[in-house]
């Protein structure tokens, strides 16, 4: 489903010169599976998910990046959104005046645009608020409320899933869903993520801990550093990280 | 800066000279006199002139063109219960007007009050058409809205309306101020005595080949309370000015307001709110967004006498330029002469915050809609003290603004 | 001139370096509470041979001054054209300020001691002016510099433990010694007074004067054309870093003159200079025009750090006398990544009129403002910059602090200006006014342009008083009145007063409580 091909990317700080992140990433996510990414601190797995939904100020150098087939890199955001590409922010954004589901609605309301599809009548779309906000135990009121404004780092974080589920993607990247989250809110998010698994569905979960692997089960583990990933493996790979470290795993990788 | 002091006795230029014939065929009362005499001292202001440098009257009255262009739509149209309507040169004509309140067609004005600062202020008290004064006398409490509309073709249009709001009483006004073409100018001057509360919306919308001016002065007294909201959307020049003093203590204004320039539009809100009494509050908060070839022009000013102890003052100013070629000039000024007071002001100008255009097009809008989203709830955030219903309208004109093919 | 001409005889204040170095604390406050009456210690008068120019402003006056210096033909037209031009000019009102006409014919333009201009070295100066500077402070090594030229200071300790400064001292018209000069020109750098460097460097003053502030750029810069009799004149060389700090005295003394001097500081690709600046005059019961141009030019990578402390005659708490300070300052970057950096304390001045600006021509250059402005008193002050934006990545930051005190007035008037080619321009503006007691006022009025659609500016202000409860919590815990509130002034100002030279920093902030003395209560 999402092919990457030697991948090199720059961020562009506003003021400074380039800086190369991501020095080469190979990595392929057949339809169905569930890849998790992991590494230490700054190695460069946020710039991975700007890159791959077209966030401003990333440069891609070298390499290519596919989805079904379709080169990735020279869409637009939103084309990329209507493709079934979702992020799940590290750092969801504030936006003031919008409230949340006047905003999912605006989102859902384009990309059925984009795909050709009808619009989703309000009923219906209350009706399917109604269930993800449930099934993520957020309260209705903060639907009224302006995006993610005033929002505990929780909060945002559920909001972020609860996205997810309105706008059922087809290929998802989580980055670090589950920072930030207590240990009931966490299970809940990690079963409103497995509800969308299906063996048309894809993911690539940026965690440090295998605690939210406990919950949603990768079916491989990447381990970049330095921008390259230096290790991959199954689902032990992270109980190994977890164990050892970071180094011991990037070390004998090298 | 201001480059140097504008010169007393300018050149007369021929719109002047125009006004001031317009002005001889007007009948001959000494307010009028006093008025034009002011005018003369002064001449249309120009951009040399502190209060007008980005807002030069004379230069945009030169050659104004007169094509019959229909005025802009006025969005409180439906509303037509107490509704004054102010056309061409005539009394104005009535829709049913509420009980409570007298209104009164005056033939020779009181005196024009301290016009100095605010020079359409003296021209439009010289060359008010109709009555000199059209009075209203509010006294006991109007649930719907009175309405106030104001156009302008070709000839201009120059009006004096004096609304005072009895003690205690509240009402809402709603000034829609329409421009096809021509020179026009309004002075609405509100006196709200104790404990009263006005509402009031201006609207003010004009085509590229008129210019206006939309000049109001409110006086407060002691714990009333103004709630003003205004949106415009310029003209080839449009000024929305409104003068407030704080003049007897314990009065609060809100004084909010949203520009959106376009093309070959200029619209300039300046304010000056004379904190003149203790323990006064003001609330300002002022957005707009310019396209290219569109000017917007902010000038607020608190100025806290020395008396006015425990002011508490804010004022916001923020702006968007959606394209390049759009340009926005402010003066957020502050003037102060007591301690004890808690005033500030924040001013910005600049672009859409890219991190959350970003984040609504990752989900999926795309850019253009994701920019006026933005816009909008931007925009919006003026309008919060107006009346739901009302907010709502000047939403969807903002929101119709923002979609407008440009 | 007669003795009785001395208004007021003032103690010199403690300057020693022990004294300078310790700061803020109760010693200070209680050093600065013992002047008493005698707040202002600069207000001493020397009584010199002057010579002086007939009174009055014509084309004669113009002629003589250029004469006294024995300048070039192109100088002497350069400033006959200014003065045309300004007798054209009116002067400006915009500002908050009020004052009486001011009678231009009733001054002197030119004084100088007699014979100063034939100074050789440093031993011809007279004792007078020696002990004059001696009295105002400048560092007690520095005194030793003035005095004995190959002093005490350039033996390597001691060069060592004091961070150096050369200083040119300017009283009233003319430059009477500047020290360090050759050691500076080791480095290639010139620093000398700018009527040596129309003689010693005539192809770099004609290249680069008025090409910052034109002649015709406002009344009181035009006027200073016309007039101007000396000042410094700074160029350094391509690469260079300045070796020390450069500083320049200036000190009004003769009576019913204007000081009118003029700064030009070049620095060259990729150099860098910190230059400061400091004022001081006699009190006096008639009031004083100073009106000063200075000009800076950074060229590609270049970077001026330029500050001031001024503390000229405020007049007496009447608002009697004191100097009406309209000064033009601006610097240009001119080359891509330059950076100019105008950093501030004013206090003194019964008039303060002035916008240390910077134009930021070069792509990716930066402009910075810092400003302290204390009134007090009947002081008037309208201060503030403009940062004009005309370069692509130019970023300017704007920090003031202004406080006002007795009845004075003190505005904070400024400018950001976004030009259509700036793309990506950024501003940061931060104005905070301070009041104290209930009879000042403290203005802001800033004006905002901006042409580009992704230039960034912020600007906030906030008004405030000392607040009751800051004041109450310091005095719990044992400071008197004044005490807390210097500690609160200080830490209302310290944003800009850490952006001071450090030498600077001390003099600034004791210069502070001196000038709020007697604020409170
Ligand atoms: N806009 C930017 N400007 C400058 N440096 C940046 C920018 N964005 C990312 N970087 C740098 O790129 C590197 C990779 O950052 P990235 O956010 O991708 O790391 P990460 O692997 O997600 O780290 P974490 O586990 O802490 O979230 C870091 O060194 C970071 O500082
Ligand atoms: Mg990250």
């Amino acid at each position: 489903m999402l092919e990457l091909t030697n991948l090199h990317a720059s961020v562009v700080p506003e003021d400074g010169p380039a800086r190369e992140i991501l020095k080469g990433v190979s990595l392929s996510v057949p339809k169905g599976e569930v890849h998790a990414v992991m590494g230490p601190n700054g190695s460069g797995k946020s710039t991975l998910s700007y890159v791959l939904t077209g966030r401003n100020g990333y440069d891609v150098t070298d390499g290519a990046a596919t989805f079904d087939g379709d080169d990735l890199l020279s869409l637009e955001p939103e084309a990329r959104a209507a493709k079934g590409v979702f992020l799940s922010f590290q750092y969801p954004l504030e936006i003031a005046g919008v409230p949340v589901l006047t905003f999912v609605r605006a989102a859902l309301n384009a990309q059925h645009k984009a795909r050709g599809e009808p619009e989703v009548s309000a009923p219906d779309f209350l009706r399917k608020s109604r269930e993800a906000a449930a099934k993520l135990k957020i309260d209705p009121d903060m639907l009224k409320r302006p995006l993610n404004v005033g929002f505990s780092g929780g909060e945002k974080k559920r909001l972020e899933i609860f996205q997810m589920l309105m706008l059922a993607p087809r290929f998802m990247i989580l980055d670090e869903t589950d920072s930030g989250l207590d240990i009931d809110a966490l299970k809940v998010v990690a079963e409103g993520v497995n509800a969308l698994r299906s063996p048309e569905r894809s993911m690539l979960v940026i965690t440090h801990y295998q605690r939210l692997l406990d919950y949603i089960k990768p079916d491989k583990v990447h381990v970049l550093s330095a921008g390259r990933i230096v290790a991959s493996g199954g689902p032990d790979l992270a109980l190994r990280l977890e164990k050892e470290g970071y180094d011991g795993v990037i070390e004998e990788a090298a | 800066m201001a480059s140097s002091r504008a010169s007393l006795h300018p050149p007369r230029s021929a719109e002047e000279q125009a006004l001031i014939e317009r002005y001889a065929h007007l009948p001959a009362d000494a307010s009028r006199r006093a008025a034009i005499e002011a005018f003369e001292k002064t001449g249309l202001p120009h951009r040399r002139v502190e209060g007008w440098r980005w807002s030069d009257v004379r230069a945009a009255v030169r050659g104004l063109e007169c094509k019959t262009v229909a005025e802009p739509p006025d969005p409180f149209h439906s509303q037509a219960e107490g509704s004054l309507y102010f056309y061409d040169d005539g009394l104005p004509s009535r829709g049913r007007i509420a009980a409570g309140v007298k209104i009164d067609e005056l033939a020779i004005g009181a005196g024009s009050g301290d016009v100095a600062a605010m020079p359409l202020a003296a021209l439009t008290a010289a060359l008010a058409s109709g009555p000199a004064v059209t009075s209203l006398d509010i006294s006991s409490d109007t649930v719907e809205p009175i309405r106030l509309h104001f156009d302008s073709r070709c000839d201009g249009q120059f009006r004096r309306v004096e609304i005072t709001l009895r003690k205690g009483v509240t009402a809402r006004v709603l000034e829609s101020h329409v421009a096809g073409a021509g020179f026009s100018s309004v002075l609405v001057d509100y006196r709200l005595e104790a404990d009263a509360t006005l509402h009031r919306v201006v609207y003010q919308a004009g085509a590229d080949t008129a210019v206006q001016a939309a000049n109001a002065r409110v006086w407060l007294g002691h714990g009333a309370r103004l709630v003003q909201t205004a949106l415009g959307f310029g003209a080839k020049l449009a000024r929305i000015e409104t003068r407030v003093t704080h003049g007897a203590g314990a009065s609060e204004a809100i004084l909010n307001g949203a520009y959106l320039a376009g093309k070959g539009r200029h619209v300039d809100f300046t304010s000056h709110v004379g904190h003149d009494m203790p323990g006064c509050v003001t609330r300002q908060i002022v957005k707009g967004a310019a396209r290219a070839g569109g000017r917007g022009v902010f000038q607020g000013k608190f100025l806290v006498a020395r008396d006015a102890q425990k002011t508490d003052a804010n004022m916001e100013h923020h702006a968007l330029l959606l394209e390049d070629g759009a340009e926005v000039n402010a003066k957020p000024e502050l003037e102060i002469y007591a301690d004890d007071v808690q005033c500030a002001h924040g001013n910005t100008a600049g672009a859409i915050d890219e991190d959350a255009l970003f984040y609504i097009r990752q989900r999926g809008v795309p850019e253009r809609e994701a920019r006026a989203m933005l816009t909008e709830s931007f925009i919006n955030e003026a309008f919060g003290a107006a009346d739901p219903a009302i907010a709502d309208i000047l939403t969807a004109e903002a929101r119709q603004w923002l979609l407008a093919p440009q | 001139m007669p003795a009785d001409d001395v208004t007021k005889q003032a103690r010199p204040r403690d300057r020693s370096p022990g004294g300078a170095k310790a700061g803020i604390d109760a010693g200070t406050v209680a050093a600065a509470r013992a002047l008493e009456s005698d707040k202002y210690a600069e207000g001493f008068f020397t009584d010199i041979e002057q010579e002086m120019a007939p009174k009055g402003l014509n084309e004669d006056t113009v002629r003589f001054i250029s004469a006294k210096k024995e300048e070039p033909e192109w100088l002497l037209q350069w400033r006959l054209e200014a003065f045309e031009r300004w007798k054209q000019m009116e002067e400006p009102s915009w500002a908050l300020i009020s004052y009486p006409p001011i009678d231009y014919q009733d001054a002197y333009y030119y004084a100088a001691p007699k014979n100063a201009a034939k100074y050789k070295s440093i031993d011809e100066v007279p004792q007078e002016i020696l002990d004059t500077y001696a009295k105002l402070g400048i560092p007690l090594k520095e005194q030793e510099v003035l005095l004995g030229v190959e002093g005490a200071v350039e033996t390597a300790a001691a060069a060592r433990e004091t961070p150096r400064v050369a200083v040119d001292a300017v009283f009233d018209s003319i430059s009477v010694a500047t020290t360090f000069k050759a050691e500076l020109a080791k480095a290639g750098v010139i620093f000398m007074s700018i009527s040596e460097a129309v003689r010693e460097h005539p192809e770099l003053v004609k290249q680069y004067l008025g090409s910052v502030v034109p002649v015709t750029d406002n009344f009181f810069a035009t006027l200073n054309s016309a007039v101007f009799s000396d000042g410094t004149f700074v160029y350094i060389p391509k690469g260079v870093r300045c070796p020390m700090e450069l500083s320049t005295y200036f000190r009004m003394n003769a009576k019913g003159t204007g000081q009118f001097e003029r700064t030009l500081i070049i620095a060259d690709e990729g150099s860098y200079v910190s230059y400061l600046e400091g004022c001081t005059a006699p009190m006096r019961d008639e009031n004083q025009l100073h009106a000063a141009v200075v000009e800076l030019v950074a060229l590609g990578d270049a970077e001026i750090k330029y500050s001031t402390v001024q503390n000229w005659w405020p007049g007496d708490a009447e608002g009697k006398g004191g100097i009406y300070n309209f000064v033009t300052k601006r610097g240009d970057c001119r080359g891509p990544r330059s950076k100019i950096s105008w950093t501030q304390v004013e206090t003194g001045s019964a008039i303060t009129w002035k916008y240390p600006s910077c134009i930021l021509r070069g792509d990716d250059s930066q402009g910075e403002f810092y400003s302290i402005a204390v009134t007090n008193g009947r002081q008037q002050a309208d201060t503030g910059t403009k940062m004009i934006h005309l370069g692509k990545n130019t970023r300017s930051r704007i920090i003031s602090k202004g406080i006002s005190a007795g009845g004075s007035n003190n505005t904070y008037r400024g400018l950001v200006s976004v030009h259509p080619r700036a793309a990506k321009a950024r501003n940061f503006t931060q104005c905070d006014s301070l009041l104290i007691g209930h009879t000042a006022g403290a203005h802001t009025v800033p004006y905002v342009e901006n042409r580009r659609s992704d230039a960034q500016l912020e600007h906030e202000a906030t008004t405030t008083k000392l607040s009751d409860d800051q004041l109450f919590y310091a005095r719990q815990r044992g400071l008197d009145e004044e005490a807390a509130v210097a500690l609160l002034v200080n830490g209302f100002v310290r944003d800009v007063i850490q952006k001071l030279p450090m030498e600077f920093a001390v003099e600034a902030q004791k210069l502070l409580e001196v000038s709020l003395e007697g604020s409170v209560g």
